[in-house]
C-alpha cells in the first residue's frame, strides 16, 4: 500500500527496518556458525529498544487512543496487547544477551522475530491505513514533527 | 500512556466473528472437502461422459460438494470474517451468520446425496436451502459493503461478486426445475451459464478481490497497482457478461473471445500480483504460496482451454479437462493455500487476551499434515488431468485416493489447530481460576 500521510509513511519505513534486520537474525540463527557477529547481535538490541520505548510508546500515546475515539478500539487493544508481548520477548532476548546464553538468545530471538513480523503484519493492514483516513494534514504535521523530536 | 489492555473496551474486537462461527464454517468446508473426494473416488469412471453431457450421478455430487461445501462455505466464513477487517465494518447481524451455516450446511449435504443417489425430489429442498443461505450472505456482503470505508478495491469485486452470486442462484433453481418439475429450458445452455457465474463470477471474482488484501497481508507485501486490479476487474466482469450473452446466441466465435478476453484479466491479476509480491518485505513466502502459484497457473490453463473448446480446437475430453482445472487446480487449490494461513492466524487471535499476546502463528500451525496435503493435492490434480486426458479410469481413481488421503491430512491440520485452540483457552480458564481463588 502506498501512505500519503508523512507519519505512516515513517512508520512504513520503520516496518521495513525491522523486518530487514530481524530477517538478517533469523537466517544467522538458522546457520552453523551460531552465534553470530557481535555486531548484528548489538544492531538488533539497539534496535529493539529504539522500538520499544519510541515507536509502541508513540503509538499507544497518539495513535491508539485516535483509533478508540474513531471506532477503531478492537484493533487498537489487539495491538496494544501485542505490545505488551513483544515487550516480555525483548526482555528475554536483552537479558540473554546480556548473560551470552547463546542458545537461550536463540530461541528468544526467533521468537521475537516472529511476533514482530506479526505485529507488523497486522500494522500494515490495519494501524497505517486507518490512520490515513483519520488525520488531517494538520495533525499528520504535528504527529510527524512529535515523533521526529 | 499505555493503554491497559481492554482499556479500548467500547466496541473490543467488534470485527471479530466468534470463533466457534468463524471455524463452524471453515470446519464444514473440511469436511465437505473430504466427501467430495470420496464422491469422484465413486465416480471416476463417469467423470469425463458427466463434463461433456452433465445430469445427476455421484460426479454431480462430488462436484457440488467442492463448490457448495467447500467453495462457497470457506468463503462465507473467510469473507464474513475479512471483510469487516478490511471494510473496518463490523458484520451486521451474528444470528444471521449462524443461521446461514444452519441452512447451508444440510442444504449442500441433501442436495449432494440427491445427486449421488439420482433422487431429483431430494435436489429441491437441497437447492431451496442453499439458496435461502445464498439470500441472507448476499445481504450481509451487502451491507457491509454499502457501509465500507477503504479498501475500495476489494469493495468493488464484492459487489462485482455479488451480482454474479444472484445471477448465479437463478440458473441454478432453473436447473434444479428442470431435474425435479421438468421445467423447460435448453439445460446445456443454462448449464453452462450457472458454472461461468458460479467459477468466474461468483467464486472467481471473490478470490481476486479478497487477493488484493490477504495476499500483501500474509506476505508482507505493498497492495497490487489498484489500476491494474480496477482493469482486471473490469475486464473479466466484460468477459463474464459477453460469456453468458455468447451461450445464450449459441456464438462460439464470441464465446471464445469473451474467453480470451478472461484470459487477459487473469493474466493481468496474476502479473499485479507477483509484481506485488517481488516487492515484498520478508523473503520466505512459506509453503502455501506453492499451492498458490499452482492455482494461478491453473486459473489460467482453464481459460486457455476455454478459448480453444468453442473454436473446436481442444483435444478429446476438454470440458473435464476444463473442470479439473477450474475447480480443482484453480478455485480449490487457491482456498486451500489461503485457508491455511487464515486458520492459525484467527485461532491465534482468538487464543489471545485479557492482556496476553497473541501465542505465535507457528505454534498453531502444524507443518508435518500441511505438507502431506500440498504433495498429496497437486499430486492428485497432475493424476487427474492425466487421467482425464489419457480417459484411463485407473488414474482417476488413483487420483481420487490421493485427493482422498489429502483431505484427510487437511483434516488433521485443522482437528490440531481446534485443539491447540481448546487447550490455549483451557489454559487461561485454569489460570483465571487459581486467580480467583488466592
Amino acid at each position: 500500500m502506498d501512505f500519503n500521510r508523512q507519519i505512516s509513511r515513517r512508520l512504513h519505513e520503520e516496518h521495513e527496518a525491522t523486518l530487514a534486520l530481524w530477517n538478517r537474525f533469523e537466517q544467522a540463527a538458522g546457520a552453523r556458525s551460531w552465534p553470530p557477529e557481535v555486531e548484528l547481535l548489538r544492531r538488533c538490541a539497539a534496535a529493539l529498544a529504539e522500538e520499544v520505548s519510541h515507536h509502541f510508546a508513540f503509538e499507544e500515546a497518539e495513535l491508539f487512543p485516535r483509533m478508540a475515539e474513531a471506532g477503531e478500539g478492537d484493533i487498537a487493544e489487539l495491538l496494544a496487547e501485542e505490545h505488551a508481548a513483544i515487550r516480555a520477548a525483548a526482555q528475554e532476548f536483552s537479558a540473554a544477551l546480556q548473560a551470552q546464553d547463546w542458545q537461550r538468545l536463540r530461541t528468544a530471538g526467533l521468537e521475537l522475530s516472529e511476533r514482530l513480523v506479526g505485529h507488523v503484519q497486522k500494522e500494515e493492514m490495519s494501524l497505517l491505513p486507518a490512520i490515513e483516513d483519520l488525520l488531517d494534514d494538520e495533525s499528520d504535521a504535528r504527529l510527524a514533527l512529535a515523533y521526529a523530536g | 500512556m499505555i493503554p491497559a489492555p481492554g482499556g479500548f473496551g467500547a466496541g473490543a474486537r467488534s470485527r471479530l466473528l466468534p470463533a466457534s462461527v468463524t471455524l463452524r464454517y471453515f470446519g464444514a468446508a473440511v469436511a465437505f472437502h473430504v466427501l467430495a473426494w470420496v464422491a469422484l473416488l465413486a465416480s471416476a469412471g463417469d467423470l469425463p461422459r458427466f463434463a461433456a453431457y452433465g445430469g445427476l450421478g455421484p460426479a454431480l455430487a462430488a462436484l457440488h460438494l467442492t463448490t457448495l461445501g467447500v467453495l462457497t462455505m470457506a468463503a462465507f466464513g473467510a469473507t464474513l470474517q475479512l471483510l469487516p477487517v478490511a471494510t473496518r465494518q463490523p458484520v451486521r447481524s451474528l444470528g444471521t451468520v449462524k443461521l446461514a451455516w444452519w441452512l447451508l450446511t444440510p442444504g449442500a449435504a441433501l442436495f449432494a446425496l440427491g445427486a449421488a443417489a439420482y433422487r431429483p425430489a431430494l435436489l429441491g429442498p437441497g437447492a431451496a436451502a442453499v439458496v435461502a443461505a445464498l439470500a441472507l450472505y448476499a445481504w450481509l456482503l451487502a451491507e457491509n459493503l454499502r457501509r465500507a470505508r477503504g479498501m475500495h478495491v476489494v469493495v468493488a469485486h464484492g459487489w462485482a461478486a455479488l451480482a454474479a452470486l444472484v445471477l448465479l442462484a437463478g440458473a441454478g433453481l432453473a436447473l434444479v426445475a428442470h431435474y425435479e418439475h421438468g421445467l423447460a429450458l435448453e439445460r446445456g445452455a443454462v448449464a453452462s451459464a450457472h458454472l461461468v457465474l458460479a467459477g468466474y463470477g461468483f467464486m472467481g471474482l471473490l478470490a481476486l478481490g479478497l487477493s488484493q488484501f490477504l495476499v500483501p497481508m500474509f506476505a508482507l507485501a505493498p497492495a497490487p497497482s489498484a489500476r491494474s486490479a480496477y482493469v482486471a476487474l473490469a475486464t473479466a466482469a466484460g468477459a463474464i457478461a459477453l460469456a453468458l450473452g455468447a451461450i445464450a446466441a449459441h456464438a462460439p466465435y464470441v464465446l471464445a473471445f469473451a474467453a480470451l478476453l478472461g484470459l487477459g484479466a487473469a493474466l493481468l491479476h496474476v502479473v499485479s500480483i507477483e509484481r506485488a509480491l517481488r516487492r515484498r518485505l520478508r523473503p520466505p513466502l512459506g509453503p502455501a504460496f506453492q499451492l498458490a502459484r499452482s492455482a494461478w497457473a491453473c486459473l489460467l490453463a482453464s481459460l486457455a482451454l476455454a478459448v480453444l473448446m468453442p473454436l473446436g480446437w481442444a483435444p478429446p475430453r476438454a470440458a473435464a479437462l476444463f473442470g479439473v482445472l477450474l475447480v480443482v487446480g484453480w478455485l480449490l487449490g487457491f482456498l486451500l493455500a489461503m485457508l491455511q494461513r487464515i486458520v492459525p492466524f484467527l485461532a491465534t487471535v482468538h487464543a489471545s487476551g485479557e492482556g496476553r499476546g497473541a501465542p505465535l502463528v507457528s505454534s498453531f500451525t502444524p507443518q508435518r499434515p500441511l505438507a502431506l496435503h500440498r504433495m498429496l493435492h497437486l499430486a492428485a490434480l497432475a493424476l487427474l488431468l492425466a487421467g482425464v486426458a489419457a480417459d484411463a479410469e485407473w488414474l482417476i481413481r488413483t487420483a481420487a485416493a490421493l485427493g482422498l488421503a489429502g483431505a484427510l491430512a487437511y483434516a488433521t491440520f485443522f482437528a490440531r489447530v481446534l485443539v491447540r485452540l481448546h487447550k490455549a483457552w483451557h489454559k487461561e480458564k485454569t489460570q483465571h481460576g487459581l486467580q480467583s481463588a488466592n
